[in-house]
């Protein structure tokens, strides 16, 4: 598959992306949502992984964006991210019904192992 | 007396929300690289593991002053350029690390400051670890961090500088109204707590010094202003 | 054609055909606007193009001869950025834009677009707590609307007291005095502030606010539903 990780810290995104990579996905790396909007514009991801913790623009902020664009509407988001979930635990309904977000994975809670089973669930039928 | 110890001591939970909350990245960073079992990333597990660790150690540096009710640091003859100098060896692994180039820019040839030495260093450090994890995740900075000194009207500053033109007095006022609270601070330009910047800013401003945003050449960052030191003027 | 220069606020954004976006915009002197913005799609996002959410900017644009004009430059002014750093409070900032875009359908005046940038500069700085801020925006709305309830003087035409117990009649707009009710004095001297106030921040510092602010949002949500959308 290829995976469109939005991840601002450059060394979790070099772990991250050697994990995937030698798990036999590519993967693009984007620091910030400008640069993530702009690598789905030159290569549809067939999954999204985003932290929320971004410089300037939020991940939620990226997200609306993203999801204002027909042709990725359908593109699955997995959200990988520093903020605890109680901490938006009011608006999960919103996120699930308005931005399409399904799953929340806690970093401090998330091996590579875990990351890995959870992107396996999105890959595309043959 | 007692309004200034309630006062730090509020400093000094937010400060310590905010370095908690930070340590989170460094300690995810060794854990997931370790989970790889590359014997090759036992140099970065080792960088990154001491950046923390110094994080730590200048934070508690500065909330000691504050739980021992010692407000103030004694101020030394110090030559800037020197700390500057050893503030960068200690910067230079984790930039590396983090693909951002390091300089030494002096503006010129400076006598000596007064200031706490080892408060400076320590101050000076905590903003360049800030500063580097920062750098990159912004949207269009170059990787360049300088530490620099310059004159200025008042004295000599001496700080940090890259491209970040988001980095406002505003950002910075808001910034210290919100650390500890909010979790990016410093929204415009770090996607983290930013713990580094108010480390420094607490320690600095028991130097009787102050952090502001300052411009050294067409770089922006953050810097501090310094005294000379008089008496050699006088001989 | 003329070139027309105004604030504006970006309520929505949407595809159109293959490289264009249409941007739904408030703005203080020309009401509610949609704009093409010709060839930005997927050129690059416009999140960093001073036409991106939670922002105020000047625009530039032409009017156009059906309902669509065409957008011809941005200049962001004051983007609102500590709004996005908590999950929560961005999610209250994208329902408020979504709440005044449904209650404005017909052209809008100043006082929306001073409204919602209020709303921002609450969100960004304030302390104030988000059932608080959106239980004002609300009643703001509704006040704009002209359906500001009754709380001076119940259904019958008596004063409101403070020893009696209320209940709200939809229907008339107005509390009836009702042994069981489940409105008190504090409640309605709330709504009052509530409806009154200029900025939620003036309210954070009541006693008790969010409690009061829980207790009167059901009433307040259902009236807007009512009565606006």
């Amino acid at each position: 598959m290829h995976i469109l990780f939005i991840e601002p810290d450059r060394l979790l995104a070099r772990t991250y992306r050697q994990a995937l990579e030698l798990a036999g996905h590519t993967v693009h790396v984007a620091a910030t949502a400008q640069a993530a909007v702009q690598a789905a514009d030159e290569q549809r991801p067939d999954v999204v992984i985003l932290e929320l913790q971004l410089v300037g623009h939020s991940g939620i902020e990226f997200l609306y964006e993203f999801r204002s664009y027909d042709d990725w509407q359908a593109v699955p988001v997995v959200v990988l991210s520093l903020v605890p979930p109680g901490e938006f635990a009011g608006s999960r309904q919103l996120l699930a019904e308005q931005l399409g977000v399904h799953n929340y994975l806690y970093k401090p809670h998330t091996s590579l192992a875990k990351l890995q089973r959870t992107i396996n669930q999105y890959t595309p039928v043959a | 007396m007692a309004e200034r110890t309630s006062v730090q001591a509020a400093l000094s939970e937010q400060l310590l929300l905010a370095v908690v909350e930070q340590l989170k990245l460094p300690l995810l960073q060794i854990a997931r690289r370790a989970e790889l079992g590359d014997a090759k990333t036992l140099p970065e597990i080792q960088t990154t593991a001491d950046a923390a660790v110094k994080l730590l150690d200048n934070y508690l540096f500065g909330a000691r002053l504050a739980l021992d009710g010692q407000y103030e640091l004694e101020l030394e003859p110090v030559s800037v350029a020197s700390v500057l100098y050893d503030s960068g060896q200690q910067l230079d692994a984790l930039a590396k690390l983090y693909g951002v180039e390091l300089e030494l820019s002096l503006g010129g040839k400076f006598g000596p400051v007064m200031a706490h030495r080892s408060g400076l260093q320590s101050a000076l450090v905590s903003l360049g670890y800030a500063m580097i994890e920062a750098l990159p995740a912004q949207e269009t900075s170059k990787l360049r961090l300088q530490l620099a000194a310059h004159r200025c009207r008042y004295g000599v500053v001496a700080g940090l500088y890259a491209d970040a033109d988001q980095l406002t007095t505003e950002a910075l006022r808001l910034g210290r109204r919100l650390h500890g609270q909010a979790r990016q601070p410093l929204t415009s330009v770090s996607h983290t707590s930013g713990a580094g910047v108010f480390v420094a800013d607490a320690i600095l401003q028991a130097m009787h010094a102050q952090l502001t945003v300052s411009k050294h050449h067409h770089l922006k960052g953050l810097g501090t202003v310094l005294q000379p030191n008089l008496q050699t003027q006088l001989v | 054609m003329k070139q027309i220069v105004t604030r504006a606020i970006v309520l929505g954004r949407t595809d159109f055909g293959e490289a264009d976006r249409i941007l739904t915009l408030l703005t203080p002197d020309y009401g509610k606007l949609r704009l093409m913005a010709k060839g930005v799609r997927r050129l690059k996002s416009k999140m960093a193009g001073g036409i991106e959410l939670f922002s105020v900017s000047d625009i530039t644009f032409i009017e156009g001869r059906g309902e669509v004009g065409t957008l011809i430059s941005t200049r962001l002014v004051k983007h609102y950025g500590h709004i996005a750093e908590n999950i929560d409070r961005t999610m209250l900032g994208y329902e408020l834009i979504k709440r005044l875009n449904y209650a404005t359908e017909d052209q809008p005046e100043t006082v929306y677009f001073d409204l919602l940038e209020g709303a921002f500069a609450t969100l960004d700085e304030s302390a104030a707590r988000d059932v608080l801020i959106k239980v004002w925006f609300d009643a703001q709305l509704l006040r704009l609307a002209g359906h500001t309830p009754n709380l001076t003087h119940e259904v019958a035409g008596a004063r409101l007291v403070p020893e009696n117990a209320y209940e709200f009649s939809f229907d008339d707009s107005a509390f009836r005095a009702d042994a069981n009710g489940n409105f008190t004095a504090a409640d309605i001297k709330f709504l009052r502030l509530v409806f009154g106030s200029t900025s939620p921040a003036a309210l954070a510092k009541i006693k008790d606010v969010s409690t009061l602010a829980e207790r009167a949002t059901p009433l307040v949500n259902f009236m807007r539903q009512q009565y606006i959308r």
